[in-house]
């Protein structure tokens, strides 16, 4: 008996060390993003059919909207989410494919062209270029979609870096709400000139620098600096242009005029420690709560007269390996359409739908308003931050990272730092 | 007939014998079974699958391709891995002694506590409850150059404030603050069981012998602590090695990846750089250590023992 026992135990483990060591199908994952037939074509009506989605909750982005809508058009749907927190969906859709348990649908962030180049999602180019919604996509929605010259994703909810302004301390400085950089360094010297603080008797600053290459993007671009060449193949950090305007940032925190970044910016602005905030609209519930007299407007002007920032939101795409790519194109056809647009509270892609009346009026209910009306037109001058997710060699960011801590918090020589940086990242081009 | 009657009581004692043990044996290897299957599924599998990446270039996408030792290589040209071990180290070697120092001192304190020892005792535990997660939020609010509770304490006593998160040298120490609050209650929770099985009896023949409470603890507490001891050093050392959702909440391995560990080091190539057999590597690397320091740990207290 202990015999046959001791064999059972041998073969259990056997198998358990063979099941993990089974070779993975990676084939759908790995192959051409190309325009290959759909594995599953669906009859639009009478077939039972699941849509799996990979995103971050089963009514975040109004898709429960979408679903619904969806639903109507093809009653035997069933719609599978497949739930992760923003900040883990890149690894969980990583395991997935690893895994090759492929989701048909993909709510993506900055790691869409590294999934692209690697064959994980599929070329939606052909596809896209049909809808109505891609004659209304603005030139930074566009450049944050491809690689190369083709489509790999759907930009979503465009958002984007705006100026939120606290009304009190502007009008207790008796100044306007800034319009440029300089008015901004302006507010800097008159509150270092007043020693001004806040009720509980902190230090009061005009405005924040951060060293995260997506908030950066604001400082950089719109006082003539640039990150990347065109064909994105080396860093131009180093420009001399760039140089000038990392050290016009840096001169900010010098002067006292914006906190070294540590982290707590956020905080700071509930404390009333902060003139004008460079954040997005996702800042504004917690400013309502904290009881800040908030305005919103759009990045002041640099000194090249523009006001440039970078495209974000959330990305849709749809998996190489999608077993039901047809209907998943379906379902994001349906988040593009003027419909969905209207009715989602936060769907808005097409900049048009801005001006709706309807949009309007639930916006000015909810004091997103102003908001909203500034996000529009800072989403006309928005540029896609390759530095956040360079795909070509992802440590760059982190090396771009470690330059801007040490320009922004040991402040040290922006040309020597910029040099040693470039000259890292671009060997690894 | 007799014979037959022995015969036959001979086998039934046999079959019963042989039932039990068959009895027995489904009973060990039904225990036996489940965990040697966890053991070779969740340690195992994954340990040699991992010594297999180590020589593999592997994204979690494409296939493995066999690479040799170039991830080795590299490892030996890689000054951000040397400076998150760097990093990993010091963490530790501070925090280790300062945090079984603090729980030693206190479980002493409280053991000789006549009144509301449970009270104390829960009281520091608590922290020890909350989640490093929390914790290192809190933290990172309090540590706030400009809008840090800490800092305007100071300031409200008329000294200067510091630059907690910006500063590398203070960021470690904020880093090791956290261990020190959130890991006291637990280890002074396992010195108070230590100290509870020391025999009283030793301590009244010591009193009688006129020792005072220093010779006391060196000659009587520590000793018989020992492996109490021996257990908290080596479970701290493996604990604060693996220092990672404290660096990554409170200052994201910087400024200037001054607090970068090596278990964050690892996660970013493994998971952000697609650098699995990098990755790999590194965890070897960090297996390793964990061994050698343990092994050195137990045989230095052995000999000292000796």
């Amino acid at each position: 008996m202990n015999k046959i026992l001791k064999i059972l135990i041998i073969v259990t483990l056997l198998a358990s060390m063979l099941a993990g060591c089974a070779t993975k199908d990676v084939g759908d994952a790995t192959g051409s993003n190309g325009n290959e037939e759909t594995t599953t074509t669906q009859d639009e009506t009478n077939d039972a059919f699941t849509l799996r989605i990979s995103t971050t909750g089963p009514t975040d982005d109004n898709i429960d909207i979408a679903e619904r809508i969806f639903k109507e058009k093809y009653p035997n749907a069933t719609i599978e989410y497949i739930v992760s927190p923003w900040g883990e969906t890149r690894e969980k859709q990583l395991i997935l494919t690893s895994m090759g348990d492929i989701p048909d649908i993909a709510k993506t962030g900055g790691w869409v062209q590294e999934f692209y180049k690697e064959g994980v999602f599929d070329n939606l180019t052909d596809e896209v270029m049909t809808w109505d919604i891609y004659d209304k996509f603005t030139p930074g929605q566009l450049e944050r979609m491809v690689y190369g010259d083709e489509i790999c994703a759907l930009n979503y909810n465009t958002n984007t870096i705006l100026l939120l302004y606290n009304k009190d301390i502007l009008a207790e400085l008796g100044v306007d709400v800034p319009k440029s950089f300089e008015d901004l360094e302006k507010i800097g010297e008159q509150i270092k000139e007043k020693s001004y603080t806040n009720l509980s008797g902190n230090k009061v600053f005009a405005t924040n620098v951060s060293t995260h290459p997506w908030e950066i993007g604001a400082w950089i671009w719109s006082n003539d600096g640039v990150f990347m060449d065109e064909a994105l193949s080396k860093t131009l950090i180093n420009t001399p242009e760039s140089i000038k305007a990392h050290a016009y940032a840096q001169s900010f925190v010098k002067n006292e005029y914006a906190p070294m970044p540590d982290g707590t910016m956020d905080q700071m602005w509930l404390n009333g420690q902060l003139a004008t905030y460079l954040t997005g609209e996702w800042s504004l519930p917690s400013t309502f709560d904290a009881g800040i007299n908030v305005g919103v407007t759009t990045v002041p002007v640099g000194k090249s007269g523009k006001t440039i920032t970078s495209t974000g939101g959330a990305d849709w795409a749809v998996f190489a390996g999608a077993e039901n790519k047809k209907m998943a194109y379906e379902f994001l056809k349906i988040m593009y359409s003027e419909e969905f647009q209207i009715q989602a509270d936060r769907g808005v892609t097409d900049l048009e739908i801005y001006n709706n009346s309807e949009k309007q009026a639930f916006w000015k209910e909810s004091g997103l308003l102003e908001a909203k009306m500034a996000q529009q037109e800072q989403l006309k001058y928005t540029k896609y931050q390759y530095m956040d997710g360079p795909y070509k060699y992802p440590e760059g960011r982190s090396i771009y990272v470690e330059a801007l801590e040490r320009l922004f918090i040991n402040l040290e020589d922006s040309e020597t730092i910029l040099n040693e940086a470039a000259e890292k990242i671009n060997a690894n081009y | 007939m007799n014979v037959l009657i022995s015969k036959y009581r001979k086998r039934k004692i046999l079959n019963t014998r042989n039932y039990r043990k068959i009895q027995d044996g489904i009973f060990v290897w039904s225990i036996v079974i489940p965990a040697m299957a966890f053991f070779t599924l969740f340690i195992y599998y994954p340990f040699f699958k991992n010594i297999y990446y180590v020589f593999m270039d592997y994204n979690y996408i494409k296939e493995p391709t066999y690479v040799g030792l170039r991830n080795i290589k590299m490892l030996f040209a890689d000054t951000y891995a040397f400076n998150a071990l760097k990093n990993t180290f010091l963490i530790t070697f501070v925090s280790v002694p300062l945090v079984l120092g603090v729980s030693l001192g206190l479980s002493i304190l409280l053991f000789n506590l006549k009144k509301f020892q449970g009270v104390f005792r829960s009281a520091i535990f608590s922290t020890y409850l909350v989640p490093l997660v929390v914790a290192s939020i809190i933290f990172k609010l309090l540590f706030g150059t400009e809008s840090g509770l800490i800092n305007s304490l100071l300031q409200s006593i008329g000294l200067n404030k510091v630059n907690w998160l910006t500063n590398p040298a203070l960021a470690t120490l904020c880093i090791i603050i956290i261990n020190l609050w959130n890991g006291t209650g637990y280890y002074m929770v396992i010195f108070l069981a230590g100290l509870s099985n020391i025999d009283t009896q030793i301590y009244e023949s010591a009193k009688v012998d006129g020792a005072d409470p220093f010779r006391i603890f060196y000659y009587i507490t520590l000793p018989s602590l020992k492996p109490t001891l021996i257990f908290a050093a080596v479970f701290a050392t493996i604990t604060y090695l693996r220092t990672f959702v404290t660096v990554e909440i409170l200052t994201e391995g910087g400024p200037y990846r001054s607090t970068e560990t090596i278990i964050k080091y690892m996660f970013d190539q493994g998971f952000k750089y697609g650098n699995v057999g990098y990755a790999s590597l590194l965890a070897l690397v960090v297996f390793m250590l964990t061994l050698i320091i343990s092994i050195i740990q137990i045989k230095l207290t052995r000999s000292a023992d000796d």
